[in-house]
């Protein structure tokens, strides 16, 4: 459960501040070193990295979809009336 | 090779470059062109289907993103990557359309009702089981309808950064950002989709 607000914690605010670079791999040894000190004491900051990271972890993992067949039709047929007409 | 014959590889043809086939273009060769569009169909269909929400809407953004791109390619100086450029076309006609739409998105008469049959085709991954098949087509479908729910400036971030897997750098690039402006955006929209996709974490 949530002991505070963190938005109101100065500590809290800064973590949320480098949650992003960690996330993105760009943060360095030592905002990595505070992000864990703070994590090991504020659940609630735990609970926001680790949700975080998941959320990347999702989209990232995504890998797309095809175009479906008549989405891909509808374009190519397009395409084709544009470049015939250009092409006159 | 037991017998200690060296087999006769032909060399693969490299591909042409992407700003080869634009010269080619801008030459009045239109075959490059539809190369250029083999290349980047699926990915901007992505783009604008990411960003739209249904298939009906970014079937339309994904065309107009073409036309356009074909209109303005004579004019393309090469001062960024054509992907680049292309897929801030692909972006802006999104951004367009979404704000033209007053009403909520539109339910494309194609898509799925409810039934397994209209499911968009996924070639089957034996690494996971029925149930986990299950579970990932779940989180997939409400990843898409957090994405839905993002004000458009994050979602335009959050589909090029984290779905389409962009660097910064680039995301900045074809949104016209600093860097700084992609990351913060980046982080807000993460922590939108953090808090819709919270019973899936």
């Amino acid at each position: 459960m949530s002991g505070h607000d963190i938005h109101e914690c100065p500590e809290c605010s800064e973590f949320m501040e480098w949650v992003a670079d960690y996330l993105d791999g760009e943060e360095t040894l030592e905002v990595r070193q505070q992000l864990m000190v703070h994590a090991h004491s504020c659940t609630d900051c735990a609970r926001l990295l680790w949700s975080m990271k998941r959320v990347v972890r999702v989209c990232h993992s995504e890998t797309g979809c095809e175009v479906p067949g008549d989405v891909h039709k509808r374009l190519w047929d397009a395409l084709t009336h544009e470049l015939g007409m250009d092409q006159d | 090779m037991s017998d200690g014959k060296q087999l006769q590889v032909a060399p693969k043809a490299l591909p042409v470059p992407d700003d080869e086939l634009v010269r080619r273009v801008q030459a009045g060769n239109a075959e490059a062109f539809e190369e250029l569009v083999r290349r980047y169909e699926r990915k901007v269909y992505n783009i604008t289907y990411r960003m739209m929400g249904n298939e009906q809407d970014a079937s339309e953004a994904l065309q107009d993103t073409f036309l356009r791109a074909y209109r303005f390619l004579p004019k393309f100086q090469f001062k960024s990557s054509f992907f680049t450029w292309l897929y801030r076309i692909a972006t802006n006609v999104s951004l367009t359309k979404l704000r033209k739409r007053k009403s909520p998105p539109i339910i494309s008469l194609d898509e799925p009702v409810g039934e397994d049959e209209d499911l968009p085709l996924e070639i089957p991954d034996y690494k996971y089981s029925p149930e986990e098949m299950m579970r990932r087509r779940e989180l997939q479908e409400a990843l898409q309808k957090s994405v839905d729910s993002l004000p458009a400036d994050y979602r335009s971030v959050v589909v090029l950064r984290d779905l389409e897997g962009l660097s910064n750098e680039e995301v900045g690039k074809i949104l016209n950002l600093s860097v700084p402006a992609v990351k913060s955006r980046l982080h807000r929209g993460r922590l939108v989709l953090r808090e819709k996709l919270a019973g899936y974490l």
